[in-house]
């Protein structure tokens, strides 16, 4: 045995501190990690009662492997391992660290920004990125949003510094620019009466500052207005409704036209008229034959036809010159 | 400036105590109001007219008749009701801001006294003790901003008002509260008064003998020093109404927080440029 030992060198290594130090590592050991692994379990169930099941977890680990790392490290410099070397290696383990939360570093430090620069604060309704919604939270990496069709949106701070952030509830009152077209035909002055009696009429609508009619331009097919009334921010979406709605209901009392997309179509001076065919409404009887072509016997209900000739000719006679010329 | 006439006409008072059967219906400028007494409950129910200066005037009239569907109704449940009713009128909850429709220029060292008359809201007291329902306003004034920009400022009522610088040319309205409003110019330049914002909720009302109700007379001075102009509340309403009572207290009394930074919306110091920059 002894033989064996010495050959291999053993005998110089085991001698007796060496001995009795790895028998204060074993102990360590064997009384350090089951403790450790009950200051867990404590530290998980004081987390519990405070938070939710996520957070016992993480202080469970979170004890358990401060305390096991401790417990090895001391049991280790028990047997003689001198821990410098693992600073060492420490060092680079931070290097590696910190290119591995280059954006979790640069989410904290936009968070510390935003809170020094106060753009918002929880309850402010923002858009940012094209998504609108409530800010339920400024948190250190991100911003929690609830939008109004009450889903859940984290924006990380990173993008928030980044990008143009817009505050719909900074301020107390809001413009609502209402783009109105109208026809050619119409009297302007008759339009602007009407419109600004919308304004004073609701009483939701600020008298001041006072609405604006602006005219915008002369479309391609009608006269472009913008216009624009204010109101407190909380009714700012019903009056936007309410003034269009009484826009379309007043313009139709007063016979005011908002064209459809037109285009005026012209032959020329030189050529003659287009020929134009007038065609009579189908006459909705249940005797129709669906299997008629259409253009067959006149009586049987198809559309009749009246040559352009005719058209000049009263409705009243239209039936007979019709059965002539088909 | 002033001329002393009387008030003309009286229509009686329509606000006070009634005793309700059934039901009871007014009628108050544009407004009508029914209120009907049930055996656990108080229904209050009103609509109104367009026109806010509509004179018509039926105070409490016993009715049974149901109000009609368009009419707005509000329910109160009570254990116990009894068979009183009072309707109290109270000023507007909100600044007001004047605009005269013909706005007049001050030269400095000048006064000018303003006569207004400005909406009423009733309240309906039920109960011993009187306990508030709800209050109506009789016209519901339009929304304006007071603010010089509109980043900041306070939300008040608008009123557009002939503004008459003569008392007689102001008809009786006894559903509405005239006001005396005393602008001194004295500073050295002109000022053109274009709008002022009215402390409404520091008001008391008064009653005079004919009905007609009244604020207290309000004085505005303007100095050139901005820290030296002030408001000033007189103890009761103009000598035209000698013999009118007290019958309301102010909403507010506390008349400082008016006081501080009032001056740039009381008269149009500064042009209201944000709106006439280009779109």
């Amino acid at each position: 045995m002894n033989d064996v030992l010495n050959s291999l060198g053993l005998i110089d290594y085991i001698t007796v501190p060496r001995l009795l130090g790895v028998l204060r590592a074993v102990v360590l050991l064997g009384v350090g990690l089951p403790l450790a692994r009950l200051a867990g379990g404590a530290a998980a169930r004081t987390a519990a009662k405070r938070g939710d099941a996520q957070s016992a977890l993480l202080a469970r680990r979170i004890v358990f492997y401060t305390l096991a790392a401790l417990v090895t490290a001391t049991a280790l410099h028990q047997m003689g391992f001198h821990l410098g070397v693992l600073l060492g290696a420490a060092g680079v383990l931070t290097v590696a660290l910190g290119f591995a939360s280059q954006t979790s570093a640069s989410n904290l430090i936009s968070g510390l920004f935003l809170i020094a620069e106060r753009p918002f604060v929880v309850g402010d309704v923002i858009t940012v990125e094209g998504t609108t919604g409530e800010i339920l939270s400024i948190d250190l990496l991100s911003v929690k949003l609830r939008t109004f069709d009450n889903l859940f949106v984290r924006v990380p701070n990173e993008q928030i510094i980044k990008s143009t952030v817009t505050n719909m509830t900074r301020f107390p009152i809001r413009r609502a620019d209402i783009m109105v077209s109208v026809a050619y035909k119409e009297d302007l002055t008759q339009v602007r009466k009407i419109l600004l009696e919308i304004a004073a009429r609701n009483p939701k609508v600020l008298d001041e500052p006072k609405p604006l009619l602006i005219f915008k331009g002369f479309g391609e097919s009608s006269l472009d207005y913008q216009f624009s009334v204010w109101a407190v921010r909380d009714n700012f979406v019903d009056v936007r409704t309410r003034v269009q709605e009484a826009i379309k209901s007043e313009f139709d009392r007063a016979g005011i036209e908002i064209p459809f997309p037109h285009r005026t179509f012209y032959t020329g001076a030189i050529t003659d008229p287009l020929p134009v065919a007038l065609v009579e409404p189908r006459p909705r009887n249940g005797a129709d034959n669906p299997g008629t072509a259409p253009g067959g016997d006149p009586d049987d209900g198809a559309p009749k036809v009246r040559a352009p000739e005719d058209a000049a000719v009263g409705p009243a006679e239209s039936g007979e010159s019709a059965r002539a010329s088909t | 400036m002033m001329v002393a006439e009387s008030m003309t006409g009286s229509h009686g008072t329509w606000w006070g105590e009634f005793g309700v059967a059934t039901g009871r219906r007014w009628r108050i400028g544009p407004l009508d109001l029914w209120i009907h007494r049930a055996t656990h409950e108080w229904r209050v129910s009103f609509q109104r007219g367009d026109d806010p200066l509509e004179d018509t005037l039926r105070p409490g009239e016993p009715t049974d008749e149901a109000p009609p569907d368009s009419a707005e109704t509000l329910r109160f449940g009570f254990r116990e009701v009894l068979g009183k009713v009072e309707l109290r009128p109270r000023l507007a909850d909100r600044s007001v801001v004047v605009r005269p429709a013909n706005p007049f220029y001050l030269t400095g060292g000048e006064e000018a006294t303003l006569y207004l008359s400005s909406p009423l809201w009733i309240e309906v007291r039920v109960g011993v003790p009187w306990q508030a329902l709800c209050e109506i306003p009789v016209f519901q004034p339009s929304d304006t901003w007071s603010g010089v920009r509109p980043t900041a400022g306070e939300l008040c009522y608008a009123l557009v008002t002939s503004a008459r610088l003569h008392l007689s040319n102001l008809p009786a309205r006894p559903q509405r509260a005239f006001s005396a409003l005393r602008v001194r110019n004295s500073t050295e330049s002109r000022i053109h008064v274009e709008r002022i914002k009215v402390p409404v909720p520091n008001l008391s009302l008064f009653a005079t003998s004919s009905g007609q109700l009244w604020t207290e007379t309000v004085t505005l001075e303007l100095a050139t020093e901005r820290e030296r102009s002030e408001v000033r509340f007189d103890a009761g309403p103009s000598i035209l109404a000698a013999d009118a009572r007290r019958i309301g207290d102010p909403r507010q009394s506390d008349r400082k927080g008016f006081l501080r930074g009032a001056f740039d919306e009381l008269f149009a110091l500064k042009d209201r440029d944000y709106e006439r920059r280009a779109e």
